[in-house]
């Protein structure tokens, strides 16, 4: 399975990217949502099943990337979950109205992390157990 | 409009330790320290991360640390045994956007936070167009950190 992982900090990618690997996951990465929507171009039809999203990025956000995914068929299958700062209420409904299926909020421990690849159905059945 | 900042102390700590503890526990707890940056810092240089929060209430919420424990902190989320200075600004850069975030999730909302700015720069004074309001020494690996929260003024 492969995941994107977009943020526009190095640390954090890393920190995302490690988990997921140690998961069973193969990566990519980018620094904000233009270089994301150019890897999964690049991608064709070996779209990534899940997408990390950070949402405040130079060039373009979180929220902009979601919707314009949104826009196109051939990406529908793929998990969006926000991962960000921005914890008010009113930003997370705007995030899944956008078309986002799960929000966490940094700073997170791995476990929540684990927890929202759960609910989306994208826990290895080796790390569930 | 500009509201008034209704922030304490505590809240910012809380809100400190909850990115120590999910990222930089390796090296324990963060604690509340009897001395100031300036009193405990070997150094007269720091490494300072700060984060623009834009809205009714405008100002910055800045991290500050001495360049090795800045390091320590960047080694730690990277798990790497060395890291260069892009490594440090991005590690410093990310922590003051978790804590600013967390901080501007306590004001009322609508407002937004900008990207994070990361520099060496001697021990800092306020300039002429912020204030400081709250102060927050913690110590961190057995040195010093500190969080403030600055207003600009209008």
């Amino acid at each position: 399975m492969r995941a994107l992982v977009i943020d526009d900090s190095r640390t954090m990618r890393s920190l995302l990217s490690r988990q997921l690997v140690a998961l069973g996951y193969e990566t990519l990465q980018a620094g904000n949502g233009q270089e994301a929507l150019e890897v999964m171009d690049q991608a064709g039809a070996d779209v990534p099943v899940l997408a990390t999203v950070d949402w405040n990025m130079p060039v373009m956000d979180g929220l902009t990337f979601v919707q314009r995914v949104r826009t196109r068929q051939e990406w529908r299958s793929m998990s969006l979950m926000m991962v960000t700062t921005e914890a008010e209420y009113d930003q997370i409904v705007r995030a899944l109205a956008a078309g986002a299926h799960e929000y966490l909020i940094k700073p997170f421990t791995p476990e929540a992390f684990s927890d929202k690849l759960q609910l989306l159905g994208l826990l290895p059945e080796r790390a569930a157990q | 409009m500009t509201t008034t900042l209704d922030l304490q102390l505590e809240d910012i700590r809380v809100v400190t330790d909850d990115v120590w503890t999910s990222f930089l526990a390796t090296y324990g707890p963060l604690e509340w320290s009897p001395v100031t940056l300036e009193e405990a810092s070997p150094t007269d240089e720091l490494v300072q991360a700060s984060v623009a929060i834009h809205g009714d209430w405008t100002g910055t919420v800045t991290l500050e640390m001495a360049p090795a424990t800045a390091e320590t902190a960047a080694r730690t989320m990277l798990h790497l045994d060395a890291v260069e200075e892009v490594d440090v600004t991005d590690a410093l850069g990310e922590l003051v956007n978790m804590i600013g975030g967390n901080i501007k999730s306590l004001l009322p909302s609508g407002s937004t936070l900008g990207l994070p700015i990361v520099i060496r720069a001697p021990l800092c004074t306020a300039g002429a167009s912020t204030i400081e309001h709250y102060r927050v020494e913690l110590t961190w690996a057995g040195t010093p950190i500190r969080i403030r929260v600055w207003s600009t003024a209008r």
